[in-house]
């Protein structure tokens, strides 16, 4: 029954999986939940107000300031948090994420303890059994765990394991969870469309109650742990009696699934919220009598008693968290139901006592064929450019036209996709990976003149995007900028390829990306290994943590300094234009990376197939040749050939993918290109 | 040589580690250009390879040369070789010499049958016959069957490894209603006379095969004589076409009944709409070209048969849909995701041939609760999927992997509906097929499971529950707006085809059909008809008048009064209702041998782990 969990697991993360770097793009202090809110929970004695966003974010509001009341954000979860527990009579805060993990926080600090690492999926619900301070977590592992605050919030970086329990039968994940304040029942709710009741103190299995038709997200049971309510998606709440094993009413009042349930102490008065944005109140007893409370603008996902019964916080789908007031409420039932018509059900209120801004989340995202811009349009309809290669906002747009504006703004440029956006917390996320899914990390070539970088004597570079960008990431971190001599002996190794008489220096030599962003090392589509900030990685701790988790491709970046390989070919033949009047029986198929320009191409004509500009030895002493001659022939090239691709005449700037995919339209087919000598 | 020479430029030190492995591949034609421009750490990049196809530099030639040979392989993997169709071609000329051999009977009998066609219908007259025999009160056993066997229906042969091709003709057969729609469908194809596409005459030659098929066979019941086994018949020439139509089926190995019956559904339901695009172009010469062709060559047989039922054909009506087979078997179903997290479905709908289920047993439930083998069943019917763990759902609503659940929903449910029981699973690794032999019996009569009668049923479980758990039931819940759906008609179990054994390959099919009710026997569109008279007050003979008499009962329908008057076993089996005997009654039939046996036999054959049923015809009588 019981086992022993690593709170800070060690570096065996699995090699099955690749490890991808990602990164989020956002404001250093994000003051607002920039999407859905899933949990609440409420310090009465601070009057202190915390919240759990999809945004990864936990955030402390201060209700006692209604104008300004963003105290703190509390970060260091990479996916959704799903629930939050206050225990300790408010000193710790216990939360649990989809990142797979459950984190203990000081809450009165902000700061996170330790991180439990158990799971081996989303953890969705939590529960709390506060005259024992007890904490169970559950979620679509189908596992329960027990945990003892106390020695949770005891564990340190050297005392680092914890015991725990786990309640074992459930056949299918586990979305709702909840424990009387004593500790003596624990009920699950899951897919499995029936509830489980354990005795925590023992892990004994007491009863399966049977009767929702469809999940169940929200349970709660009364303190003496004789009754237990249900809100299920299909859209009934159950009372059930524990005793008696079986259900005592059905409520149904909600046409669509059940997300949020509250109670009063006696469970004689339900409050009911879910998808169809609507939160009723309705007395167990006689489950006719109930009346529509408030209609929200957004399915509703939690809901919050304070302890004196006379207000509810609502949290939604939406990012804004209202507190609606419940002063001499019940004996309105009583009035409402008198009132025979159904049909016109109008909310008792319409306006909250007051409530506590969100943010816009981003919805929706246009890569822009530069692969280096990002226009995103969020649920206010602003649209903003994003330049992804330096982690930070552009411009504010405003309110326009996204496609029009995305038109405008697409340059006829072909750039291959070298990483991949994600929207689930409401900003922008971005993963950086190898190859997979056609898009490769390091695939971008472009010339540093397009990315308007400054050329070095007026030489054009090629660079590459997610070797930048890498490098700016972990500049930070001194095993990227330190000589290797400083270094242990195993490193040495990379220091020899790296031997061509650079002192390594910190990042990359265009640009640095802002030091508030958050770094995240994660398996792909698993689970996090970690998270930093990009400025911080400058620690010790950080520096031990990020020798063990950075995976070796990016490694081989950063550390040894190597230049990625150029992978993407293009393939084409080279036939003299009919105009040119040039017979050629040779049918040359040749190949170059997809980033040589249309000059290079040209010069080859002009020396190789023409043999213009010098005699036919000139290719035997190209070795010979200096840089400022090979640039001039360049140029002599541009004047004497003219390359034509479906017979439009090629800009000498433009580069062999971008002609392929806009000119000549056909990848799947080799390109073909003319050349015709200019007299 | 190449003209380019050889030349390497090089200016990095660490060149041979990748740049040599271009030169390995092509030592003597490798162009490498370098470009001063970029950075010197990636110096090393190679710009350009070259590649000549000049013939007289063998390394590039044979690189080449491989190049083009994969490409030519891809190719090939778009548009296969299309090798099995001419050797169609060649077989099309011998089954139509097949074809004369044995389709000249039928027209003789057709023309004799002409004869009686004034008449309202053959097989009253035939029938009556069989009532006499009745009345002289011959014992069941010595009237149907002779050493277990069965009298008064026709046998089907096995041609070697053909019980897969027997044991689907069979359920067609007594599938009902079926030959009388296949019939009209023969005879609107066979009015529209020759097309020019090859392929889509082949496919028609399959359909009037199928049809021959069940020609032949009520002949030769009709021309039994009493007490008499009627021989084998041997469907030699719907084999063929069948192999014609789909290469699977060449060979004498044995094959998956469920391919065939998919092969004869796809047909049934493609061919109609091909026929049609193909229609208009050719539509008005087609017609009267053909009529003159028929004409020169009046004498071959072959040819004076199609002419004979173009006749026939021309007066039924050919505006009735051509497709009206097919669409018995048409159903509609959704396929829905719903995200866990924010429970919005998603689906798409399609229509479906067949339903595929897994098997599933009792031991996929709960050890605690009592489900009955229907429920079992159903539960096989609606299963849902979870999508989890490494195989989350991309919900494009939350933009995250979530759990979802799939499901399936019957928006619409054919007349015919055809199970297929998932009974063959493959293994990837040695490319075996697995049996999963464990009994799922299907219940004789199923209730409707479409989308409205299910909502309907869950409806009346609610508010049953209602009444019970509160004082007034109705004040809960605002449901009187809720329109009363009526159910529609349960399906009954009208034939199953079984496989024995333990492999695809190596086992064998048998059949149990329904001797389902009478009704079978009458042209469902005229029975319809002359009720719609009756109660429109007309007088039958107008109606005959103008529209001719539905054909099918003297060409292939199944006369059940040959083997089944229903007297007789009210006489003679004591145990049954009188009213449900005709539903009571099966036949077993194993190629050559056909049994008689009850519908409580066939339960319990199912419930074996010996007769698996793979294929289930239901239909909606």
């Amino acid at each position: 029954m019981s086992m022993i969990a690593g709170h800070r697991q060690n570096s065996t993360h699995s090699t099955r999986k690749k490890v991808q770097i990602s990164f989020v793009i956002r404001d250093e202090v994000e003051k607002f939940h920039r999407s859905s809110v899933n949990s609440l929970q409420y310090d009465p004695y601070l009057q202190r107000l915390y919240s759990a966003g999809r945004d990864s974010i936990i955030r402390i509001w201060n209700c006692k300031n209604q104008k300004e009341p963003y105290i703190q954000s509390m970060e260091h979860h990479t996916d959704w948090v799903n629930d939050i527990v206050l225990c300790c009579g408010g000193k710790n805060l216990i939360s649990a994420s989809s990142d797979t993990t459950v984190k203990v926080w000081n809450a009165h600090k902000g700061f996170c303890m330790s991180t439990l690492r158990t799971h081996k999926d989303y953890v969705k619900a939590l529960a709390y059994a506060r005259d024992r301070e007890q904490v169970a977590s559950a979620g679509l592992d189908k596992a329960i765990f027990l945990w003892d605050v106390q020695t949770l919030t005891a564990l340190t970086a050297s005392n680092n394991t914890v015991t725990t329990s786990s309640l074992n039968g459930n056949k299918d994940s586990i979305y709702s969870l909840a424990m009387n304040a004593p500790g003596t029942v624990i009920v699950s709710g899951s897919t499995e469309k029936q509830l489980r009741v354990w005795d925590p103190r023992t892990g004994n299995k007491l009863m399966k109650l049977k009767g929702h038709t469809d999940n169940v997200k929200a349970l709660l049971v009364n303190r003496d742990g004789t009754q237990c309510l249900s809100g299920s998606s299909d859209g009934t709440i159950k009372l059930w009696s524990l005793a008696q094993q079986r259900c005592i009413t059905t409520i149904r009042i909600h046409e669509e699934g059940i997300w949020a349930l509250q109670a009063n102490e006696s469970f004689s008065t339900v409050y009911s919220g879910g998808r169809d944005k609507r939160i009723y109140m309705c007395e167990t007893r006689s489950p006719d009598k109930y009346v529509l409370l408030c209609q929200e603008t957004a399915p509703i996902l939690k809901m919050l008693l304070t302890p004196d019964n006379s207000s509810l916080f609502v949290a939604t789908t939406n990012s804004a968290i209202k507190c609606w007031p419940l002063n001499n409420r019940l004996s309105h039932v009583e009035d409402y139901c008198d009132n025979e018509d159904e049909q016109e059900l109008r909310p008792v209120m319409t306006q909250p006592d007051w409530s506590i801004r969100g943010g816009p989340s981003i919805k929706h995202f246009a890569v822009l064929n530069d692969k280096r811009h990002l226009l995103t349009r969020d649920t206010e309809e602003n649209v903003v450019v994003w330049d992804i290669l330096k982690a930070s906002k552009v411009e504010d747009l405003g309110k326009l036209d996204f496609e029009s504006e995305k038109e405008k703004r697409n340059k006829s440029i072909y750039v291959p996709s070298w990483f991949t956006v994600d929207l689930k917390t409401g900003m922008l996320t971005i993963h950086l990976a190898e190859k997979r899914d056609e898009v490769d990390c390091l695939s971008a070539w472009v010339s540093a003149k397009d990315a308007d970088f400054p050329t070095q004597d007026g030489v054009d570079q090629k660079i590459n995007y997610g070797e930048l960008l890498l490098k700016a990431l972990f500049e930070h971190w001194p095993r990227t900028y330190l000589t290797e001599e400083s270094e242990s002996g195993d490193e040495a190794e990379g220091g020899v390829s790296n031997h061509n008489g650079h002192t390594p220096r910190p990042g990359n030599e265009y640009f640095s990306i802002p030091s508030h962003t958050p770094v995240i090392i994660s398996e792909i589509q698993g689970r996090t290994l970690y998270r930093l900030l990009c400025g911080d990685a400058g620690g010790d701790t950080e520096g031990v943590l990020l020798n063990e988790t950075v995976p070796p491709w990016v490694l081989d970046i950063v550390v040894k300094k190597n230049v990625p390989k150029p992978k993407n070919k293009v393939y084409f033949f080279l036939l003299p234009h009919a105009s040119s009047g040039i017979k050629r029986e040779k049918k040359d198929r040749l190949s170059a990376n997809d980033f040589i320009q249309i000059r290079k191409v040209q010069e080859h004509v002009y020396e190789k197939v023409l043999g213009g500009g010098s005699d036919a030895g000139s290719t035997t002493n190209n070795n010979d040749r200096g840089n400022d001659d090979k640039a001039e022939t360049a140029s002599i090239a541009e004047d004497r050939v003219q390359l034509l691709c479906n017979d439009k005449v090629l800009d000498p700037n433009m580069d062999l993918r971008t002609v392929q995919h806009f000119i000549w339209g056909n990848t799947s087919q080799d390109l073909v290109l003319f050349y015709r000598p200019i007299k | 040589m190449c003209k380019c020479e050889l030349l390497h430029v090089n200016y990095c030190s660490r060149r041979p580690e990748w740049a040599g492995i271009g030169t390995m591949l092509q030592p003597e034609s490798q162009v490498e250009l370098q470009f001063a421009n970029i950075p010197e750490d990636s110096v090393n990049m190679t710009a350009f390879e070259i590649e000549s196809d000049s013939a007289n530099s063998g390394g590039i030639k044979s690189r080449l040369s491989l190049r083009h040979g994969r490409k030519r392989t891809l190719n090939s993997d778009i548009s296969p070789a299309p090798e099995p169709r001419t050797s169609h071609r060649f077989r099309t000329s011998s089954t139509s010499d097949s074809d004369e051999r044995n389709k000249t009977p039928p027209t003789l009998r057709k023309l004799s049958l002409s004869r009686n066609a004034t008449t309202s219908s053959g097989r009253r007259t035939t029938g009556g016959g069989s009532t006499q025999n009745n009345g002289t009160g011959i014992s069941l056993m010595e009237n149907m069957a002779i050493g277990g066997r069965v009298l008064g229906v026709c046998p089907l042969a096995n041609l070697g490894n053909t019980c897969f091709l027997n044991s689907v003709l069979y359920a067609l057969r007594f599938l009902p209603g079926f030959t009388h729609d296949l019939h009209h469908l023969h005879m609107h194809l066979q009015a529209a006379g020759n097309q020019k596409d090859v392929v889509l005459d082949q496919r028609i030659q399959f359909l009037s095969e199928l049809h021959g098929v069940f020609v032949s066979l009520g002949r030769e019941e009709r021309g039994a004589s009493d007490n008499k086994r009627i021989p084998a018949f041997h469907p030699y020439d719907f084999l063929e076409a069948l192999r014609v139509v789909n290469p699977m089926f060449e060979g004498n190995r044995q094959q998956d009944a469920h391919e065939l019956l998919h092969c004869v559904l796809d047909q049934l339901r493609h061919l109609p709409q091909d026929f049609r695009e193909m229609r208009p172009n050719g539509a008005s010469n087609s017609d009267s070209s053909h009529a003159e062709q028929d004409q020169d060559c009046s004498p071959e047989p072959k040819r004076s048969r199609r002419r004979s039922e173009r006749i026939q054909a021309i007066e039924e009506d050919t505006s009735r849909a051509v497709d009206v087979v097919g669409s018995k078997f048409f159903g509609r179903f959704c396929l829905e995701t719903c995200c866990y997290e924010c429970e919005k479905v998603t689906g798409r709908e399609e229509t479906f041939l067949e339903v595929c289920v897994p098997v599933k047993t009792r031991a996929d439930f709960d050890e605690d609760e009592y489900v009955s083998e229907s429920q079992v069943f159903m539960s096989a019917l609606s299963e849902e999927e979870c999508l989890r763990d490494n195989n989350k759902y991309w919900c494009d609503h939350c933009f995250h992997h979530n759990e979802a659940r799939r499901s399936v929903h019957y928006s619409e449910l054919p007349h015919h509906l055809v199970i297929h029981v998932k009974r063959f699973s493959a293994f990837h690794r040695n490319m075996f097929t697995a049996k999963c032999s464990e009994a799922m019996p299907a219940p004789l009569e199923l209730s409707c499971f479409c989308r409205t009668c299910l909502s309907e049923q869950v409806y009346k479980q609610t508010m049953m529950e209602m009444e019970k758990e509160t004082r007034s039931p109705k004040s809960n819940v605002n449901n009187n707006n809720k329109p009363d759906v009526t159910q529609h008609l349960p399906y009954h179990l009208t034939a199953v085809v079984c496989h024995l054994g333990v492999a695809l390959s190596s086992g064998h099919y048998l059949s149990f059909v329904r001797l389902s009710a009478l009704q079978s026997s009458k042209c469902p569109e005229q029975h319809l008809q002359q009720q719609q008279t009756q109660s429109q007050g007309q007088s039958p003979s107008s109606v005959l008048y103008g529209k001719p008499d539905c054909q099918w009962m003297r060409c292939c329908g199944l006369q059940m009064d040959h083997i089944q008057p229903a007297p007789i076993l009210n006489g003679h089996l004591d145990g049954l209702e009188p009213g449900g005997v005709e539903d009571n009654m099966w036949l077993e039939c194993d190629d050559e041998k056909i049994k008689l046996i009850t519908s409580s036999e066939v339960m319990d054959m199912m419930r074996t782990t010996v007769y698996t049923p793979y294929l289930l015809f239901y239909s909606r009588l």
